[in-house]
């Protein structure tokens, strides 16, 4: 029944964002922007772009995350609906499953169009490591939103506050970044890859676990 | 409260008095047989990186401590804590990079625990700067609190993904092997210094407490008299 | 102290800008704050 809630409000969310096409392509394209400042400033051949590879893929994710996260608000803020989000029949952390859940899938969606961009754009041929490489980054997104968004909340009233959630969730999502590129890094050149997928998942359920908590003290009046 | 201003003081005076005895042992050690007179750095790099992570665990139990029972006395506590770890944290680094210089032969080798407290360093301002970008001062303390314990969360993932990551693509030799253990001699200084900067630390926290505190009680009666 | 002089006492010169000067800093900070505070009170009493 609860799981209902938390569906509607990130359905409501996502439609309301394919009706204006507002997030989603900003995101989008600020993801190729990012490709293209990296090959103009890195210009790897084939052998390098194979290895910088994964760090590219998250670094890019990362900011472009930051696009999606700055926006999740938005529709509430625009209108004052904060306060009747709040006023669901759900309880807190209900409400902002919902939110992640809307937050996650555009971010995924991204992804699946990053992923085989990059592939082409840098000449990498791993087509046969797609889906794995498609599961890494999905395994990172579920920790790297649900933070992001529990940040995105907590910067909602602050002065300036893109800088803000942009210099909070850099360190915080460190450990995520580094096993979501060592994964990748492993699965595309060959190494140990269990250790980096377990950290993630470590980190995928803090994180799950904690942020739903810490949203209902964040808006609790 | 003068009471209160009186045993400030005198945790000022045994830190000069620890601080000084510390000094004096350092300046009397003998030098390292492996790294010479670099390691009188340590004395002031080690005891710092402690009160670096001691300042956060002050900070997250005045966090929970305030989340939790809303006392005004914890937030201000929390305010005062932060600045006085990321001084620590910055110390640490500078003292770090320092010592790495002769012992490594670079500045900066992204040695696990350096970039741990590097991350660190980039919390506490970010701590810093979230309570200073909201206008709300009640809504400020809690956000606050809160991001403090998903710091406090965070803080033993990085450690140990920064740890995984340095030792399994860095040789030994260099960085991974990290810094030798001291004993003997040198072990007398460490630990007066040790001991000098928890009392330094918990000074600087009163000093700033009481600037909080006062910050807040003018605004209070400020805001009283434009209401009256 | 006779090796890496410099590093040592670079360390304890930025140890000693650091603390002392947090230490400065916030005492002035205090006790300009206290000073403001004993005239807002004292001018309140006088006030009304």
């Amino acid at each position: 029944m609860m799981f209902i809630a938390a569906y509607r409000i990130a359905w409501k969310d996502m439609m309301g964002d394919f009706r204006r096409r507002a997030t989603l392509s900003s995101m989008l394209f600020f993801a190729v922007a990012v490709l293209v400042i990296f090959q103009a400033a890195f210009d790897p051949d084939r052998a390098e772009a194979r290895r910088l590879l994964p760090g590219l893929l998250w670094v890019t994710i990362l900011f472009t995350s930051l696009v999606g996260l700055g926006r999740v608000f938005q529709a509430e803020e625009e209108d004052g609906a904060f306060e009747g989000l709040l006023l669901a029949p759900a309880p807190r952390g209900v409400i902002f499953l919902g939110k992640w859940l809307g937050n996650l899938v555009l971010t995924l969606i991204v992804e699946a169009g990053l992923l085989p961009l990059a592939f082409i754009l840098f000449n990498v041929e791993a087509w046969d490591a797609f889906f794995p490489l498609l599961g890494i980054l999905v395994l990172g997104t579920l920790g790297l939103t649900a933070l992001g968004v529990l940040l995105a909340v907590m910067t909602q009233a602050a002065r300036s506050r893109e800088t803000l959630l942009a210099l909070l969730l850099l360190p915080l999502v460190a450990p995520l970044l580094i096993a979501g590129v060592q994964a990748a890094s492993a699965l595309l050149q060959g190494g140990e890859i269990g250790d980096w997928l377990r950290l993630m998942v470590i980190f995928d359920i803090v994180y799950l676990a904690l942020a739903p908590w810490a949203f209902g003290w964040l808006v609790e009046e | 409260m003068d009471r209160f201003l009186k045993l400030q003081t005198l945790l000022g005076v045994i830190t000069l008095i620890l601080l000084a005895t510390g000094l004096w042992f350092v300046w009397n050690a003998p030098a390292d047989f492996q790294q010479g007179g670099a390691v009188r750095i340590l004395f002031v790099h080690v005891p710092s990186a402690k009160m670096a992570l001691f300042a956060y665990l002050v900070l997250t139990l005045a966090s929970v401590h305030h989340l939790w029972k809303k006392g005004e006395g914890a937030d201000i506590i929390a305010e005062a804590a932060a600045p006085v770890g990321a001084a620590f944290a910055a110390v640490t680094l500078a003292s770090g990079s320092i010592w790495g210089k002769p012992m490594w032969g670079t500045w900066w080798a992204w040695d696990a625990r350096l970039t741990s407290v590097l991350v660190l360093f980039i919390l506490y301002v970010g701590i810093i700067a979230m309570r200073s970008a909201m206008d709300d001062a009640v809504r400020a303390g809690r956000v606050t609190a809160i991001l403090v314990i998903i710091g406090a969360v965070d803080l033993p993932i990085i450690h140990f993904s920064v740890q995984w990551w340095r030792t399994l693509h860095q040789p030994a030799s260099l960085g991974g092997g990290g810094k030798p253990s001291i004993t003997g001699p040198l072990l007398t200084p460490l630990v007066i210094m040790s001991i000098a900067f928890v009392a330094m630390g918990a000074y600087l926290l009163a000093v700033k407490a009481r600037a909080v505190r006062d910050r807040r009680l003018l605004t209070a009666l400020e805001v009283e008299r434009e209401l009256a | 102290m006779s090796d890496y002089a410099t590093y040592v006492l670079a360390v304890y010169a930025i140890a000693l800008g650091v603390y002392g000067g947090a230490w400065i800093v916030w005492r002035r900070e205090g006790r300009r704050l206290a000073t403001a505070l004993e005239q807002f009170r004292n001018g309140q009493e006088q006030a009304p």
